[in-house]
């Protein structure tokens, strides 16, 4: 295990005082590297992004747009990180909107969350027309492509390219000192909707200082530093990707972005990455692959042997993982040395795979409402199974309830610190429910800690189902959209894990028997669900698509108040 | 055109030949995650030599959509 070092990262209290810390240090290191419009591959340095950020604050003032809300839709890439960055700095709310929102859902959101203007990129730019015969844009005040050209069937005056929209901003008079006087924004800085627009949603205020304090608790645990090269795969609205990549900031890492899902192996190769931020579902198919190639060769006693010599050597301190599955690692481009996995529960034995392969494999947990880290196994000492201490920023206890057969305390995970939310917008309710009297945050996840204080999660209070991509999957919802189909009168839909580990959403439900002949065989109506559920399916985002059904004969059990009790459906 | 996505999934993806239907669902019924459908996108754009767009992607479910969006750009292609 490597052995713990100082970590130099820059001691940034806000964004643009990060941006600006960039530019006086590195001002030509690249930090971007990405596909531009035209299928090209570029570079933006430190430097420029700096400049960008600084001529969208001027934009933002001069429009009249400051303490405003603005969404962004769109892909990893420079326009939506500099937007992002320039936006908190210039005073105003950022709402990160999920690529895969439904047309009805981003009305609903730009209404709840009384959004001012939207920023969207040029993938995004067909669903338009739609939202604007929707009537989702008439509130808005600017919509601002983040490329120069037309949106076919949208000709509105409010439309502004982001090129056009900084063109002639008179970059603001401040001083080096003022800047890096500057303190964190502890108001609402950033507001994340956690679900579809159903009486399950709820809306995450974070503030800049909790992404702030997040990121420097991250660089922190882990060993990264400025020589490395990191490949960005994961969607950047999504907390753990924006925590990351200011982190990334901090150290002065070069990033580069993944265009396309399809592209992840061959842009292995093409960036050479040695560090990568994942979730488990690219760790758990990163495994399959080797094994899947191993196998294809004919190879998989000379690997498992050499997985032995090669832990056998380590354990004498001969290191040689790295030439003996060199191969293996020119797969992802040959130069990949460590992992961070979050977002969902990874299998343990993945740590030890990767360890062999000579991959530092490092496991945290973390939680959208905590910025979303709340721990993770420091490099220099990792424990397989935890998900590590907390993080520097924040405190985390166990509420007991209970103690198991080896006399651990488990209980719901608290969370206390700087990484913990402002609070649920508009929601007084469901704040009330989450914070202690004493401000302990209450994750709603449930687990134990060690006598080092290494944390384990052992079960989820709350209904949400969490897939091993990390989405986050609230069930209230999908039984929404199972209810209008006529022939389900009931139905719960839980998380169910394969033996691969994966979590495959499944929708228990009971039929509307009203609407089949008597005595029909049960296999026929569920062919018949079975059927109307594929139709849903084709009308949702695939993280929600129903993947198992089971159909039962008899109703849900129910509470005195007629509630399915949910809880006894597994 | 079935068939030859049927050999494609068998030989390549390790799928069992007969859960391999035009209704198979290929996150249901073949277990695929999204990772494993990019893949099976991008070695048909290699094998036939087309562009296969991510927005259609998504909106493929079953075995059965996917050889017909196969027919319909190919046939564009000729």
């Amino acid at each position: 295990m490597a052995k713990k070092t100082p970590r130099v990262f820059a001691n940034a209290a806000n964004i643009r005082q990060l941006t600006y810390i960039n530019n006086q240090r590195r001002p030509d290191k690249v930090f971007l590297r990405y596909f531009g419009h035209d299928g090209n591959l570029e570079e933006l340095t430190y430097g420029g992004f700096f400049e960008r950020c600084e001529k969208i604050i001027s934009a933002i003032r001069e429009k009249n747009l400051t303490g405003k809300r603005i969404a962004i839709i769109g892909e990893n890439c420079p326009e939506w990180i500099e937007f992002f960055c320039a936006a908190i700095s210039a005073g105003c709310v950022v709402i990160p909107f999920d690529r895969e929102l439904l047309v009805n859902e981003i009305k609903g959101f730009i209404e709840i969350g009384k959004i001012d203007a939207i920023v969207f990129s040029p993938r995004y730019s067909k669903k338009f027309p739609e939202l604007k015969s929707a009537g989702a844009l008439d509130e808005l005040e600017y919509i601002i492509p983040s490329y120069t050209g037309e949106i076919e069937d949208l000709s509105d005056e409010r439309l502004i390219s982001l090129d056009d929209f900084i063109k002639d901003a008179v970059p603001e008079k401040i001083t080096p000192s003022e800047i890096m006087r500057a303190r964190p924004r502890g108001d609402m800085s950033i507001m994340l909707f956690t679900s579809g627009t159903t009486g399950s949603s709820k809306c995450v205020m974070l503030s800049e200082r909790n992404i702030m304090a997040c990121a420097k608790a991250a660089c922190e645990a882990v060993n990264f530093s400025e020589n490395d090269v990191t490949m960005s795969v994961l969607p950047i609205h999504h907390t753990y990707e924006l925590a990351i990549t200011i982190a990334e900031m901090l150290y002065g890492i070069t990033s580069c972005i993944n265009d396309n899902l399809k592209h992840v192996l061959k842009n292995l190769k093409l960036f050479k990455p040695n560090s990568m931020v994942l979730v488990p579902l690219f760790v758990s198919t990163f495994n399959k692959k080797i094994w899947d190639e191993v196998k294809k060769k004919g190879k998989e006693r000379q690997f498992k042997l050499g997985m032995t010599a090669a832990n056998t050597l380590k354990f004498v301190g001969i290191d040689m993982r790295r030439r003996l599955f060199s191969d293996v690692l020119d797969a992802f481009g040959g130069n990949l040395e460590k992992i961070i996995c979050g977002g969902a529960a990874m299998d343990p034995e993945l740590m030890g795979m990767f360890d062999t392969l000579g991959i530092e494999l490092c496991e945290g947990y973390g939680i959208t409402e905590c910025s979303p880290l709340v721990s993770v196994n420091p490099y220099y000492r990792r424990k397989y199974g935890s998900v590590g201490p907390a993080v520097s920023c924040c405190e985390v206890k166990i509420d007991a309830e209970s103690t198991d057969e080896e006399g651990r305390i488990i209980g719901e995970i608290l969370v206390k610190g700087e990484n913990v939310m402002v609070g649920y917008f508009d929601n007084l309710e469901a704040n009330m429910e989450v914070f202690t009297d004493d401000g302990w945050f209450r994750t709603g996840d449930v687990g134990y800690m060690d006598a080092d204080g290494y944390l384990y999660i052992t079960g989820r209070k709350k209904t949400v189902i969490v897939l091993n991509n990390g989405k986050n999957v609230f069930p209230e919802e999908i039984e929404e959209y199972l209810s209008k189909i006529e022939c389900i009168a009931e139905s719960v839909v839980v998380g169910r894990e394969k033996e691969n580990g994966d979590v495959e959403l499944t929708a228990v439900v009971y039929p509307n028997f009203d609407l089949y002949p008597v005595g029909m065989d049960i296999s026929v109506i569920a062919e018949d669900i079975k059927k109307k559920v594929t139709e849903l399916n084709r009308n949702l985002p695939s993280f929600k698509q129903i993947r198992n059904i089971d159909v039962r004969k008899t109703e849900f059990e129910k509470t005195t108040s007629k509630k399915i009790k949910r809880f006894l459906v597994k | 055109m079935f068939e030859e996505v049927k050999n494609l999934l068998v030989e390549e993806m390790s799928i069992n030949a007969d859960d391999i239907t035009e209704e198979a669902e290929f996150g249901k019924d073949l277990g695929f995650n999204s990772l494993e459908l990019a893949d099976l996108v991008v070695m048909c754009e290699d094998r036939y030599a087309i562009d296969i767009d991510e927005e259609k992607a998504h909106t493929i479910i079953t075995v059965g959509d996917f050889v017909k969006y196969l027919e319909e750009l190919l046939g564009e292609k000729q």
